[in-house]
């Protein structure tokens, strides 16, 4: 009887390939799925320079603080966006997965698997900048708190780039220390 | 706090004293430590023009409308991702440079920020770990 199964009939197309076709398709897939989190640092940083104008048409007088503020809070949250840019590009020049011994369909999953865990620098980007838009806008309307707001901006940011750098430990592991392919 | 040229001032400042101190550091512990020091070196002068640019775009960004400062600062930030993209590509490329170091030069500002903005008053920390009950 002819397999009727499309996910079984798709693995099989699959391993019709040479094996090191499947993992550098998988590595273009991977690098493309890491550029996403770019998307988070965008957005984060356009909410930012939003609410730093509306901040300074509210109180023109703190212009410089407000501007100051959200330099600072913008430049921390272009992070995440730098360590998936990192990933991808490294799946692009410098593939360590291309070399790997084990299973064509495991390696090539974990590309897959790698660049996705980057797709988590979308919540940092994002976080990052409401933070720095939030205190900036509150700097704008109390400017003589500005130490203690930005301590607490800083903070927070701190704290929300640890997920970041989880993404990136996750992947980094899956390409230069993948434990999965041991494993069989 | 200070105004925005001094609070750059001091950001770049603190930067070349890190990437210096890493430089010394890996020139020991690198072989062969010319490409990374070149790569940290490329890494630091690219992380510092993007500073600059983020400042000027900020500058700008707070004399337009919102929704307009929106669109112009993500814009801006694709520029510099951009920008960014191709840096690591040229060091992952080129021989003589050694990415690692280029990625270090370039993410080493975001905790000189940290450092001096967030870190730079013990008391702070000191009150959040304070018990309640010792008032």
């Amino acid at each position: 009887m002819e397999n009727t199964n499309f996910i079984m009939r798709f693995l099989e197309w699959l391993m019709t390939f040479d094996r090191r076709a499947l993992i550098l398709a998988a590595s273009a897939i991977g690098a493309g799925f890491a550029m996403i989190a770019g998307i988070g640092p965008g957005v984060g940083q356009g909410y930012a320079a939003g609410k730093g104008a509306e901040a300074v048409s509210y109180n023109p007088k703190s212009s410089k603080q407000a501007t100051m503020i959200m330099l600072l809070g913008a430049a921390v949250a272009e992070t995440s966006g730098i360590l998936s840019l990192v990933i991808a590009l490294i799946m692009l020049f410098a593939n360590p997965l291309v070399n790997m011994s084990g299973a064509a369909i495991v390696v090539m999953a974990s590309a897959i698997g790698a660049g996705l865990s980057m797709i988590a620098g979308i919540g940092p980007g994002i976080g990052q900048g409401y933070a720095a838009g939030k205190g900036t806008e509150m700097v704008g309307k109390r400017p003589k708190h500005q130490s203690a707001i930005v301590r607490t901006m800083f903070l927070g940011q701190a704290v929300a780039q640890t997920t970041g750098i989880y993404a990136m430990i996750i992947a980094l592991i899956l390409m230069f220390a993948n434990p999965l392919v041991a494993l069989l | 706090m200070n105004s925005i040229g001094e609070t750059q001032l001091k950001i770049i400042k603190g930067v070349l004293i890190v990437n210096s101190i890493l430089g010394l550091i890996s020139f020991f512990l690198v072989k062969p430590p010319m490409p990374f020091l070149t790569g940290l070196l490329f890494g630091t002068i690219i992380s510092l023009l993007n500073f600059r640019l983020l400042s000027l775009t900020m500058k700008k960004a707070v004399e337009m409308q919102p929704h307009q400062a929106q669109v112009y600062a993500t814009t801006r930030y694709m520029i510099r991702y951009f920008i960014i993209g191709m840096v690591l590509y040229i060091s992952i490329k080129a021989e003589y440079i050694h990415v690692l170091g280029t990625v270090l030069g370039i993410i080493t500002l975001k905790f000189v920020i940290l450092k001096k903005e967030l870190f730079n008053n013990k008391q702070y920390f000191k009150n959040i770990f304070k018990r309640k009950e010792a008032k």
